[in-house]
């Protein structure tokens, strides 16, 4: 088979994303009007909310290879943001987006700069110490957080303008499923312009080698924590989030596992590549939500109630499988599947020219050194 | 790369005085006297506050608890040391040994000690398993790798203790003296005989284990490996046995920490959860390759958080959690190699 050859950048190649990017939008309109039952729709919209998160793990762990298990800290932390202003402060629910933004994007500063500024591990150390005080904390300020009882927001109401009818089964699940989204949507976007920027560049730097990228200019220690930071918006929106598909919150919803998982959904979906998200959300949502359900249907020891145990054995090998079989994730598994048939070559960067080097023969002798003499190494540095 | 980093706790003789070493014990001299100040102040306030015998018993249960935690973060320093990784499975491999003891004694009629040396036979044994199977096969400067792996076996033994044994607390054998009466009374505070046995127990754990660093072949290779994998393997070191000793002698301490700790509460799956983390804020401020180090840190950690969420009642015991956070924040910001670690400086 002769695999299919694009150019990238060429008509060709702006028809073909055009046309994938038509294709992916219709399939996410039709999807709550295919699907039909509120509670499919619902999980739709979980999918694409836990996707926003790993995402924002996947700029800190997958782009600046920094490992952090306090993601939950970050969803939570988005989540009160937007229950609390809806449900004491009567706003709506878009406005308290920015907010959680915001507050999110402070809070993964403060966590961050005494954590990375050392190189090493201590992100992990960290950031599992906050994800395991996180839900004490919600207890400890009881009267402002509703501790272990939680909290109840009024559920999102469309404007009038929008034609879905509110007082159907389905209605109010598929208007949150469009919001949810479509601002999911815009943080792909984001994330997508981020990674190709400087930034992104700089990110990538670092994780491939810090010590080559202080070498080379780039601020270690900022772009960490500015990556730390990014990310734990991105989680603080998927907080917000989550609770337009649930307004709820409570101490048990944004635990340790959240995190862990999380991290499993990453690694399963692909972390060298913001897409990787979207599949490691599907098997995110597949392990915490269906496969309890579906070994309690089960029933394999009996009916014993530990039978969901078996969902955390599944999700740790499956983190240790994928570590070991396929790091890239399934984002990975499918490049490798397609790339027999489709060839993409890539457009070299405008005005690589200027920084050609010259070739060894051509520069000009240095006079007082012999022709015949071996040329100094140009850079002067050893072999 | 170049590290510098210097070997032995001795100074060396006559004119090969190492300055790096000098100025390392300043430090810790310095950092230790800060801790002293901070501590002794604060007890100024407490016993002005609330009495001599309400401190003394804190004091008594904080230091038990620390020897505990300390305990469990000498079994992350001991893989920290030689691989440089942290292993998060740590607390639920300590929790399945905890279990096994449970099981040596309720069902196969062992005693309570022989239980846990049965358990911390076999969880050493199965850290070594793990070592050859799930961690060696990695480059061992691929951390993410390794971390997931270790993550995926925190979920995993996590899951597959609660699979197995159900979430039903249970009682654990204590094998110290425990009645209500045994106890010496100090001040007014009662210091119970089992925790006197719990502090013995570490204690002589951290003394076979420090024997063992200094006084063997095999604590020699460690230490090697320790200090430079590439040049162990130039002496002729085999680094995957040195680690795989390491994982082993890591995972039986981690059991007999966790079988100390389930006599104090009840033996449940999610005993040694919390623990990990004051064991993490512990190694932290021991120092992360320092296994001495690791027990003291595990100390003040527990007077930390026994005396800090006991005299501020704004913060009350909710907070313990976030206390060994605020710990692993406040040693990162001023003293990041930890109390007694060794201060790495790297260059490209």
């Amino acid at each position: 088979v002769t695999p299919l050859t694009i150019v990238q950048g060429s008509p060709r190649a702006r028809t073909i994303r055009a046309g994938v990017l038509l294709a992916v939008a219709a399939f996410l309109f039709l999807l709550p009007i295919v699907s039909g039952r509120a509670a499919q729709i619902d999980r739709w919209s979980e999918i694409a909310a836990y996707a926003v998160a790993i995402l924002g793990l996947g700029l800190v762990t997958g782009y600046c290879g920094q490992i952090s298990i306090g993601h939950s800290v970050f969803v939570g932390i988005g989540g009160y943001t937007t229950v609390l202003l809806v449900a004491d402060h009567h706003w709506p629910y878009l406005a308290t987006i920015p907010v959680a933004v915001v507050v999110c994007f402070l809070a993964g500063t403060i966590v961050g700069i005494p954590a990375l500024r050392i190189s090493g591990l201590y992100l992990v150390t960290v950031t599992l110490a906050i994800a395991a005080a996180f839900p004490t904390l919600i207890d400890r300020f009881e009267s402002f957080t509703g501790g272990p009882n939680g909290k109840v927001a009024p559920s999102m109401r469309a404007p009038g303008w929008v034609p879905i009818d509110m007082n159907s089964l389905s209605g109010p699940s598929t208007f949150h499923y469009y919001v949810i989204v479509g601002i999911a949507a815009l943080m792909f976007l984001s994330a997508w312009l981020l990674v190709r920027s400087r930034i992104g560049r700089a990110w990538v730097a670092v994780r491939e080698s810090p010590y080559s990228a202080a070498a080379t200019g780039v601020n270690v220690s900022y772009y960490k924590v500015y990556a730390f930071a990014i990310s734990a918006a991105f989680a603080g929106v998927a907080g917000s989030l989550l609770t337009i598909e649930t307004p709820q919150v409570a101490d048990v919803r944004f635990d340790l596992y959240l995190s862990i998982f999380l991290l499993v959904g990453l690694i399963a979906g692909g972390r060298s590549s913001i897409w990787g998200a979207i599949p490691g959300a599907l098997i995110f949502v597949i392990l915490r939500s269906y496969l309890s359900t579906w070994f309690d249907e089960l029933s394999i020891s009996n009916g014993s109630v530990n039978d969901a145990q078996l969902v955390g054995v599944i999700s740790g090998a499956l983190l240790i499988v994928f570590a070991f079989l396929l790091p890239g994730g399934v984002i990975e598994g499918i490049k490798n599947l397609v790339r027999p048939y489709l060839h993409v070559i890539h457009r070299p960067v405008d005005g690589w020219e200027q920084f050609r080097l010259e070739p060894l023969t051509d520069a000009p002798t240095p006079s007082g050194t012999s022709p015949s003499s071996p040329l100094p190494h140009p850079s002067g540095l050893p072999d | 790369v170049g590290v510098y980093t210097q070997a032995g706790g001795k100074g060396s003789e006559g004119d090969l005085r190492d300055v790096l070493a000098v100025e390392r014990r300043r430090s810790v001299v310095r950092s230790v006297t800060v801790v002293a100040i901070l501590f002794a102040g604060f007890s100024v306030y407490a016993i002005r506050h609330g009495g001599l015998q309400l401190y003394v018993q804190r004091v008594i249960d904080g230091t038990t608890n620390g020897m505990l935690y300390g305990a469990i973060a000498m079994a992350l320093v001991l893989v920290f040391m030689t691989t440089k990784t942290i292993n998060f499975a740590q607390g639920a491999m300590a929790t399945f040994g905890a279990f096994i003891a449970w099981q040596a004694n309720a069902h196969w009629g062992l005693p309570g000690w022989a239980s846990i040396l049965v358990a911390m036979l076999l969880t050493g044994l199965g850290g070594a398993v793990i070592e050859r199977t799930l961690i060696r096969p990695f480059d061992p400067d691929n951390h993410l790798a390794i971390v997931l792996v270790t993550l995926g076996l925190y979920l995993a033994i996590n899951a597959l203790v609660g699979y197995i044994w159900g979430f039903d607390p249970r009682g654990f054998p204590n094998v110290f003296p425990h009645a209500v009466n045994d106890y010496v009374s100090i001040a007014g505070a009662r210091l119970y005989y089992d925790h006197i046995g719990t502090a013995i127990a570490i204690a002589l754990m951290v003394v076979v284990v420090q024997v063992l660093l200094t006084r063997t072949k095999l604590g020699l290779a460690m230490r090697s490996v320790a200090s430079s994998v590439e040049s162990s393997r130039l002496i002729g070191i085999d680094v995957g046995h040195v680690i795989q000793a390491a994982w082993a002698l890591a995972a039986a301490s981690g059991t007999l920490a966790a079988c100390l700790i389930a006599p104090t509460t009840y033996l449940e799956p999610g005993v040694m959860d919390t623990v990990l983390v004051y064991g993490f804020a512990a190694a932290t401020l021991g120092g992360l390759d320092s296994p001495v180090g690791a027990v003291i840190g595990g100390v003040i950690v527990g007077l930390t958080v026994s005396l800090v969420t006991g005299y501020i009642p704004a913060l009350g015991s909710q907070f313990s959690l976030t206390t060994a956070f605020l710990v692993i924040i406040a040693v990162l910001q001023f003293k990041p190699g930890g109390l007694f670690g060794r201060h790495v400086l790297e260059r490209v």
